[in-house]
């Protein structure tokens, strides 16, 4: 199939940046899309033209690199898939595809789709771990956890931190990815000592980051690639509420 | 760090006192319509009611709170959105929506502006207004009835009728959304209730929307002053 | 130089516990004045970095990604292999211990492979510790699952994303130390040589991918965890990003490359379909617990999989290896594949992919318990080809998968270069010829977790480790060394791109030293790979600058690495006159077409030493001595 590519060029974060327009013949609709932009990449540089830079690696939806906005949609239009995942078989001959990076003020672009994603380990930094000192720790059978709690916090664990809830958002808000992390660890016992502690520094952490304001238009849960649902975000606001009222300690 | 100060640092503790501020809104707008749905009982019962109101010492007070609730509903409301507006200052070329988008929750600013000007005319009109000097056609006088002034009010304006109807059903758009997005914002999620919320939510906007709808389309339609006016000179 | 693997005497189940007292320890108030270079973020890495800067040591971590999470530990799917007996179906520590060295083949070292299955069950406890949310049973305890190569259930995991939770746990780790100020992270920051200072490694030199800036780094110490490099192979099922850049520039340093032939073909990928094909998806090997594996009995069989009768499928692991079944070890599985595809009795349009079908399990235990067990695996292959695997057998074909050669390392996991250490899959030491399905990442945290932290201490305490700052000369003649490869890059503007050399070494390694090898091949891809080298550094594409993020530049120098490292695979597995696990020679096989190893000449280590691009490397041998697993042919019969 023969297509048009809209892509988003922008040489580097100063730089004003703009669409430019590619045609791409003979696409194979076995292809994934990130294949699709290798070969127009490949036509690029044979032209001696700066191929197009997008962030991309394990290219089979778990390592949360890949970072697209195709038609106004993050990962595009197919549910809980990543772009890497996404196949050419869902477009048809003569299609235009808008592909634009995350845009988010959090998310500052580096080049072209690539975005700079730091302000999410940032939130991480904050709280997102239990302090537990390598070795210390008891047998692993010594805590039984009911398995329907380690099944959901598996659910919010499965977070591959990518960032489409940000860029799917209307307001740019990060709330999913934060509260994935809060309802992993406030659903497991070894979490509960620092509940309190946790869910403050992370929130604060992820309002200097810059991200938007959840308005539960719940458009993150439509984009992430895992399907973590909204109710994480419940439970962090649950969590938030409980800790500001209790504080820090207890 | 004192709890209010942190939480209306945070962005979540902002959110929650709007959420908060919102469903004590819905609660007034609930009792609210109640009160006015007597105006279809009567005038001695719908003036009743407001002078018992009015003569009600707990009335400035819980006006005040009732103000106090709004100014800060509407204040931390715009502050969230004008962050949200600085989030993203570079728009996407082309908008796409990942399914959950709807017009409900993507107007809640536009009828929040609405329903903030339309409470302001309400307020004009009814709180404040010339009440006493119900004046009909024939020249007798109705003193002090709320009533006679809600009824001609509506009588004397087909325009009034239509901004009224309007108006209460932009609010019960930002209600649908708003009522079961205060739940989710205070964190009260759960796969069984959530779904009864948010059918909840929706019945609650469908209940404001048509129970302060009838009001101006009885008033214009099914009234008839003589016959009130004749009852009130007994 | 004499290769001392300083493997510690006594008797093996008290080996590690005995050199953990002999190794000499750093005073807790001195440990911060050692600054630990680690380079990689993975299991390995990030597991380091963070025990590093928790015991007290300044840690700097350089990852390529930009964010620790990213690294491609993430993407291992099964589950992770430890001796807890939590089923008491009777394994040990001993057991894990044993079947590691019989599923590597008799080609790994005895107190290394002892040491690992030990730590296996601490692994299992720090991570449980961490939050990480491995599958449980009923009553609350822990899910275990059987892999390949084991006849008990030993295998933690979390869904089909095992790797994915345990890296987010180290990172968690990690993250905490950065947010107490112990660790440093330099994100999209590529490590491109090694500083050697008085014969030791005292530092790097890094190229931030963003501005192209090639800076350097001084430290007492270098932890390589850089990981394989099965993207020699272009295709495979690794990152794009994975390469050898950080462990071959070492070894161009003087870091010896321990048994660069042995790689892993996993026998469960998704096949390949088209000439633009970027990487090869895995399906977790744990599939082959419930998934059967055939072939039709007649060759090009065009019937639907679902009509082909009982009768008329061929079950080739079933009948020939009826003890181990569908759970054989990697190799043999990936073998029998091939085999059987070779023979004409392939399936699919390529003729290259046999059917893993999971009709009886579903009838067994019901289609819930298995997307339960397999769910997103069964999405992710639909995702992928567009066919429901819950109604259709999977096509399945094997793909290099991982690497079990890498730089070498003494049992204290220190290279021939004195101060840089290698961990996780970067180096050769646990899993020899073959490496067992989930037991990648137990090696991985075991040396970041509980092994470096021990053995780096006693290096340090060692002492004769001056103060030394990046102003010294070596630092600026090693990283003038590298600006200048960037721009020599840069200056060839030639009109073949870097993938398309990329692909055709590719090729040349899958045909020629893949999953089967004979000298023939092993000769003629000797000859080809010097050509498609100086070709490249010819007529090679690379666009751009190199002082902004230039990402064909980051590729080329990775392939330039390869196609020099691809030699020095290709004459390992040359001069590897046996076929032992994942290397398999058609010269030595054993009449029913099973490896034949030669044990009184191959029962070593081949280390190479560098002498220079093109020319012969020198190969050095650890002899391995079998103390507790006596040499025997391995059956899985």
């Amino acid at each position: 199939m023969n297509l048009t590519l809209k892509v988003w060029r922008q040489k580097n974060g100063k730089d004003k940046g703009g669409i430019e327009s590619y045609p791409l013949s003979d696409v194979s609709p076995d292809m994934s899309f990130l294949e699709m932009l290798d070969v127009l990449n490949e036509e690029l540089m044979k032209k001696g033209e700066d191929p197009v830079a997008f962030d991309h690696d394990c290219r089979e939806g778990i390592c949360g690199m890949c970072s697209l906005v195709i038609n106004g949609q993050a990962h595009g239009p197919e549910r809980g898939t990543t772009v890497c995942q996404l196949h050419m078989r869902h477009y048809k001959d003569g299609d235009t595809i808008y592909i634009e990076p995350w845009r988010a003020d959090a998310f500052p672009v580096v080049k072209d789709l690539v975005v700079d994603r730091t302000a999410f380990d940032n939130v991480i930094e904050a709280g997102g771990f239990i302090s537990v000192r390598t070795g210390s720790a008891p047998d692993a059978n010594a805590i039984p956890i009911p398995k329907q709690n380690a099944d959901l916090a598996m659910d919010a664990a499965s977070c591959i931190g990518c960032g489409a809830c940000v860029a799917a958002c209307p307001n740019a808000s990060a709330m999913l990815f934060v509260s994935a992390k809060v309802s992993q660890l406030s659903l497991l016992p070894q979490g509960q000592p620092e509940r309190n502690k946790r869910v403050l520094a992370m929130v604060k952490a992820m309002d200097e980051g810059g991200f938007g304001n959840c308005t539960n238009y719940e458009e993150c849960e439509g984009a992430c690639p895992k399907e973590i649902s909204v109710s994480n975000i419940a439970r962090m606001n649950r969590e938030y509420a409980r800790a500001s009222i209790l504080g820090e300690e207890s | 760090m004192s709890l209010l100060r942190r939480t209306l640092r945070s962005s979540i503790g902002r959110k929650q006192i709007v959420a908060i501020t919102g469903l004590g809104l819905v609660l007034f707008l609930v009792g609210h319509l109640a009160g006015n749905l007597l105006l279809l009982i009567g005038h001695e019962a719908f003036d009743e009611y407001a002078q018992m109101l009015e003569k009600n010492p707990l009335l400035i007070p819980a006006e005040i709170i009732l103000l106090s609730m709004f100014l800060v509903h509407v204040g931390l409301a715009l502050k969230t959105n004008l962050e949200n507006r600085s989030a993203r200052s570079q728009a996407y070329i082309v908008s796409g929506s990942t399914g959950k988008k709807n017009f409900f929750n993507s107007t809640m600013v536009a009828t929040g502006i609405i329903t903030l000007i339309f409470l302001i005319l309400h307020l004009i009109h009814f709180k404040f207004g010339e009440r006493p000097v119900g004046r009909f056609p024939d020249g007798t006088v109705l003193e002090g009835s709320l009533y006679v002034a809600v009824v001609l009010y509506f009588k004397e304006s087909f325009l009034a009728v239509v901004w009224y109807v309007v108006a209460v059903t932009v609010l019960s758009f930002h209600v649908t959304h708003g009522f079961q997005s205060a739940f989710q914002t205070l964190g009260i999620h759960h796969n069984r209730y959530t779904p009864m919320i948010r059918w909840t939510s929706i019945g609650l906007g469908a209940i404001i929307a048509i129970g302060y709808s009838i009001l101006p389309l009885y008033c214009k339609f099914g009234v008839e002053l003589e016959r009130v006016v004749q009852e009130a000179s007994k | 130089m004499k290769l001392d693997s300083k493997i510690p005497s006594g008797d093996m189940a008290a080996k590690w516990e005995k050199h953990k007292f002999d190794l000499k320890l750093v005073n807790p108030a001195n440990k911060r004045k050692f600054e630990i270079l680690v380079v990689g973020s993975g299991l390995a890495g990030a597991s380091a970095a963070a025990t590093l800067a928790e015991l007290g040591y300044d840690v700097k971590c350089f990852f390529i990604q930009d964010s620790p999470r990213r690294a491609h530990s993430i993407a291992a799917q099964g589950g992770i292999n430890a001796a807890k007996n939590y089923q008491g179906d009777g394994d040990s520590v001993y057991r894990l211990f044993y079947d590691t060295v019989k599923g590597g083949d008799y080609r790994a070292r005895e107190a290394n492979v002892y040491r690992l299955a030990e730590i296996s069950v601490n692994i299992i406890d720090q991570c449980v510790a961490q939050g990480v949310p491995f599958a449980r049973e009923y009553g609350g305890m822990l899910a275990n699952r059987s892999f390949g190569g084991a006849q008990v259930s030993r295998t933690f995991y979390a869904r089909g994303q095992t790797g994915q939770q345990l890296l987010l746990g180290a990172y968690s780790a990690l993250m905490r130390q950065v947010n107490a100020g112990k660790v440093k992270l330099y994100p999209r920051t590529e490590m491109l040589d090694v500083v050697l200072v008085d014969g030791k490694a005292r530092g790097i030199v890094t190229r931030n991918l963003i501005d192209g800036k090639i800076e350097t780094h001084a430290g007492h110490a270098v932890a390589l965890c850089t990981g394989g490099y099965g993207n020699a192979f272009y295709l495979s099922t690794n990152a794009k990003a994975c390469n050898v850049t950080a462990a071959w520039r070492a070894h161009r340093r003087g870091a010896y490359f321990a048994n660069p032939c042995y790689t892993q073909i996993h026998p469960t990928c998704i096949p390949v379909h088209g000439e633009y094909q970027s990487k090869l998806t895995l399906m977790s090997e744990s599939l082959r617990n419930d998934g059967r594996v055939w072939v039709p009995d007649k060759a090009k069989d065009e019937r639907a999989p679902s009509s082909i009768p009982d009768v008329e499928r061929n079950y080739y692991l079933e009948t020939r290896y009826p003890s181990f079944g569908n759970l054989v070890p990697r190799d043999v599985a990936s073998r029998a594949a091939k085999k059987v595809c070779d023979e004409g009795f392939g399936v699919g349009d390529s003729g290259l992919a046999v059917y893993l079908d999971f009709a009886d399990a579903i009838k067994r235990d019901g289609e819930n318990t298995i997307r339960e067990k397999y769910g997103n695996l069964f999405q992710m292959y639909e995702r992928i080809t567009g066919e429901d695997p819950y109604s259709t057998p999977m096509r399945i074909f094997p793909a290099v998968h991982y690497t079990m050669g890498g730089l070498w390392v003494d049992y204290n996991l220190m290279s021939t270069i004195p101060g840089l250490f290698v961990l996780g899959e970067a180096n050769f030491s646990d899993h020899g010829a073959n490496r067992l399905g989930a037991s990648a990442l137990m090696q991985g945290l075991a040396d970041g977790y509980f092994v470096l932290p021990y053995t780096i201490g006693g290096y340090i305490a060692g002492g004769g480790l001056d103060d030394v700052t990046t102003d010294h000369d070596a630092f600026k003649e090693v990283s003038q060394e590298a600006s200048e490869l960037t721009k020599r890059l840069l200056s060839i503007k030639g009109s073949r791109t870097v993938d398309e050399f990329h692909r055709e070494l590719g090729l040349l390694l899958w045909d020629n030293c893949g999953m089967s090898r004979s000298e023939e091949g092993l000769k003629a891809a000797k000859e080809k790979i010097p050509k498609i080298r100086e070709e490249f550094w010819q007529n090679v594409i690379v666009t751009g600058a190199g002082e902004e993020l230039n990402q064909t530049l980051e590729k080329a120098a990775r392939v330039a690495d390869f196609l020099e490292f691809a030699e020095l695979m290709v004459e390992d597995a040359l001069q590897r006159r046996e076929s032992c696990g994942g290397h398999f020679r058609e010269e030595f096989q054993t009449e029913d077409n099973e490896a034949k190893r030669d044990d009184d000449n191959f029962a070593h280590v081949a280390a190479w030493e560098f002498k220079g691009v093109g020319k012969e490397s020198v190969r050095h041998k650890e002899e391995l001595d079998f103390v507790e697993v006596p040499l025997v042919q391995r059956s899985y019969k």
